[in-house]
Formats: C-alpha cells, sequence, structure tokens
C-alpha cells in the first residue's frame, strides 16, 4: 500500500468509526478492506476508538424484567436471522406476530367467558339477585373488548411496517435496481436505503409459488465467489409479492436474486428465477 | 472441569451463544453489555423509556447475529456498540420523520447496575480511566463534532448548520479526532 493510499484508509476508516462517512466513502473502505488484508486491522482499530465513546457514557441499570423478556423473544423466534425462514423477513416476524395476537385474543375471551360462568353460578347460587341480562351484557363488552385490543395491537403492528416501508421510500439516499428474468419476462423492484441499510423488494409480474414452494430473496455479496445470504421469503401482500431486507453488518451486496424454493426456504438457492447487480 | 459461564471471554460467550445456547450463555452475555448497552441508547435516545424498549431489540438481534460474528473484524464490545448504535440512530431518523426531537435525558434514572464482578468493575475502571485521558486530549471542537456525528447521527452539512463552521472543517475535526482516540486505544492494547 502506498502512503497516499495508506493516508487516505486513515480518513476513510476515522470517517466510518465516527459516523461521519458517506455512503460512497463506506464503499471505499470496503474496497480498501477487499484489496489489502492489512487495511482490516486499521478499520478495526478506528472501530475500537469510536466504541471508546460509549465507553465514556458508564453504565445504565437496565429494567428488572429486560432479560426475562428477551429471553421469551429469543426462545419465541428459535430460528435466528442466519437461517432461511427468518433472514431479514420481518414480514414474516409480524406473520408470526400476528398469530399470537389472534391466540392472546382467544385467550383473553376463552378467559371473560370462564369468569363469566364463575359469576353466573355464584349469582344463581346466590338466588339469582343479577339481572342475566346484565351478565350477558358484560361478557359481551369483555369479549368485544378483547376483540378490539386484537384489532388496536394489529393496526399498531401494520403501522410499524408501512412506517419501515415508508422510511426506505423516503430516503433521501433511496436508490432503485431490479432484478429480472428476460425469458420468462419477470421482474422486481427493488428500493434501497443505504444509509438505513434496508431493502424493499416488490414483484409485480410474479406468478403464484407452487403448493409447497416459496419464492426466497437472496443478497449476493461482493466479490469472487461469496455466498448468497438469505434474505427471507416474499409474501403476498394485496397483488404483489414483496419481503423486507435489513442487510447483516459488514455485508456489501453486488447483486440480489430472487429464487424459487421449497416452502419455507433453504440454505442455498437451487432455483434462481431473476437476478440483477445492485 | 466446565469453565464457569462468567470467566468466559466475550468472543467465547458469543460462540455459545452462536452455537444456539440461550440460557446461560446469554445471561452472562447480557449482564456483561447490557449496563453499558443501556447506558449508550439513553445516550442517543435521551429517553430512558425509549431505551428500554430498544435494549430487547438490541440483544434479541445480538443473538441472532451471534452466528455471523467475526473476530477479525471487531472486539465483541465494538460490535455490540455498533448494533446497539445502529438501532438507535434508526429510531432517531425515525423520530425526524413524524417531526419528533430529541429528548432531554433524566439524570436522575441514570444508574450504575448494583451486581458487578470485583475485577470486571476494575478493568473497566483502569479502561476507563484511559478513555478519559484520550478523551481529554481532544479539543473541544473536535470533540462537540464527534459527539454529533457519532451519538446524534448528524451528516456533516447538518453538523456544518448547528456549529456554524464550514463542512470541510467539521470533516477535519472528526477525523482528528478519531486519531487521537486510535492512538489511544493502541497505547491501551499494547
Amino acid at each position: 500500500m502506498t502512503e497516499p493510499d495508506r493516508e487516505r484508509l486513515e480518513t476513510l476508516a476515522a470517517l466510518v468509526a465516527g459516523g461521519a462517512a458517506t455512503p460512497q466513502e463506506h464503499r471505499e473502505l470496503d474496497a480498501f478492506v477487499d484489496a489489502h488484508p492489512e487495511a482490516a486491522a486499521e478499520a478495526k482499530a478506528f472501530a475500537d476508538a469510536a466504541a471508546m465513546l460509549a465507553e465514556d457514557i458508564g453504565e445504565v441499570a437496565p429494567p428488572p424484567n429486560a432479560l426475562a423478556a428477551i429471553r421469551a423473544a429469543v426462545v419465541a423466534g428459535t430460528e435466528r436471522e442466519d437461517s432461511p425462514r427468518h433472514a431479514g423477513a420481518q414480514i414474516i416476524a409480524i406473520a408470526e406476530r400476528r398469530k399470537k395476537l389472534a391466540y392472546g385474543v382467544a385467550v383473553v375471551a376463552a378467559a371473560a367467558a370462564a369468569v363469566f360462568a364463575m359469576l353466573w353460578n355464584q349469582a344463581r347460587e346466590d338466588a339469582g339477585i343479577l339481572d342475566a341480562r346484565m351478565w350477558q351484557q358484560a361478557y359481551d363488552a369483555r369479549t368485544e373488548l378483547a376483540r378490539e385490543v386484537g384489532r388496536a395491537d394489529q393496526a399498531e403492528l401494520e403501522l410499524d411496517r408501512m412506517r419501515r416501508h415508508f422510511g426506505v421510500a423516503t430516503s433521501p439516499q433511496l436508490r432503485l435496481a431490479s432484478v429480472a428474468n428476460a425469458e420468462r419476462g419477470s421482474h422486481a423492484k427493488i428500493l434501497i436505503d443505504p444509509d438505513g441499510r434496508r431493502w424493499l423488494v416488490v414483484a409485480h409480474e410474479l406468478p403464484p409459488a407452487p403448493p409447497g414452494k416459496d419464492y426466497q430473496m437472496w443478497i449476493v455479496p461482493k466479490g469472487e465467489g461469496a455466498v448468497p445470504i438469505p434474505a427471507g421469503l416474499l409474501r403476498a401482500d394485496g397483488d404483489v409479492l414483496q419481503v423486507e431486507v435489513a442487510l447483516p453488518p459488514n455485508v456489501d451486496a453486488g447483486a440480489a436474486a430472487i429464487s424459487l424454493e421449497n416452502a419455507g426456504g433453504v440454505d442455498a438457492p437451487t432455483d434462481v428465477q431473476m437476478i440483477g447487480p445492485i | 472441569m466446565a469453565q464457569a459461564l462468567p470467566q468466559l471471554d466475550d468472543v467465547a460467550l458469543v460462540r455459545a451463544m452462536a452455537a444456539g445456547d440461550s440460557g446461560q450463555p446469554l445471561t452472562a452475555f447480557y449482564e456483561r453489555f447490557a449496563g453499558r448497552t443501556m447506558a449508550l441508547l439513553q445516550r442517543m435516545l435521551g429517553s430512558r423509556a425509549e431505551a428500554e424498549e430498544l435494549l430487547q431489540d438490541v440483544f434479541v438481534e445480538l443473538w441472532r447475529r451471534a452466528p455471523q460474528y467475526d473476530a477479525a473484524r471487531a472486539k465483541v464490545s465494538t460490535w455490540v456498540v455498533t448494533i446497539a448504535r445502529s438501532r438507535a440512530l434508526d429510531a432517531i431518523r425515525s423520530r425526524k420523520r413524524r417531526g419528533g426531537e430529541h429528548k432531554q435525558v433524566d439524570e436522575a434514572s441514570m444508574r450504575a447496575p448494583e451486581s458487578q464482578r470485583p475485577d470486571v468493575a476494575a478493568a473497566q475502571s483502569q479502561r476507563g480511566a484511559r478513555v478519559r485521558e484520550a478523551l481529554a486530549k481532544l479539543t473541544d471542537v473536535q470533540r462537540e463534532a464527534l459527539e454529533l456525528s457519532y451519538f446524534e447521527g448528524l451528516s456533516h452539512r447538518e453538523i456544518a448548520e448547528r456549529i456554524d463552521a464550514p463542512v470541510g472543517t467539521v470533516k477535519s475535526r472528526i477525523i482528528a479526532a478519531m486519531k487521537v482516540l486510535r492512538d489511544t486505544v493502541e497505547g491501551v492494547e499494547s
């Protein structure tokens, strides 16, 4: 590495670590690291230095129930981001949360029914002091309340999803890419938010996946022989298929692809339908 | 005899989590990093409530990304800070889009965890002293530019507007500040 190269590397590593680099400077540093093994050590040194800023803050006691909540979330979502089912596919996570919400609503309704039954029996034993119609109204009110809570939670989840999509679409650095298959005449658009390292992939003309199959998204890192990274399953949303992708750290995507795989996804693509540069 | 988990180094803990163990390794990892992560989130978000909410997301993400951790590219503490900072910046950007403002930290809500191993505390204290020593070497304007960039995620242009200085000057100050910190880290590690 020449001295000017070394100085440029220092500048780039300092800017990236300090959170002050532009997307182009990020890419330039990645290129340095790819080209010069010793550059990785320099970038690491600056990253460690930047982390010192955080260490200077000290420590703040976390909430007492946080670890239990984290463990519950980890156990509930036993599959990791690097597993094909869940790689970056927050839409799937939302679907699972919706199922849990629906289950939660059912549990609340069942609990309300049980309470109602208990109170009903008690009331009967107490010689029917209370009017049965009042108990029925209370039961109906509880059931309706549980339904409304479930709807509100679902609406909030949907709003979160739309906010993320809106964030990608309104990113100041927004870029548009596409993957396509000329023979099949199919293509998908990819909205890229380089700052947030998120993609929103939308496919308008894909035929529905056959039974037992799913369309799976892939990130193809730059570099010769790079192994594609599973990035989630495309899901129907209205008349389009889409998936939201969160790029793993330290991955510089050179291309993207969509493949047709067995339901649930696989570790490595087998039937690539569309591919294109990023 | 198996090594007690609290004695495992940071990399070994991450590898245990990467192997799928969400039991003791996750607990030990959390106890080691939750306090400083919480402090970072609260510093960046300016709200304890938001920091508490994000803390859970950060640790779930750390567990999920444990298999991708590369010790050659970053120390574990740097990896934790990088992910926590990235999530906090996401939250800040999201808040900006919704028209929200930076909140003031409730200083009274900040306190150190009660349980902390003495050896860890001592090591952190020594390192903390070196960190403070390094930060003291920065000029006020260097530190200001670096903190606006690192903690608030402001662009060069935004920082330049905030501190009424040319964009090139902002960049120079950040680069100079980072070099001072890098030299200090090398001094601590060597």
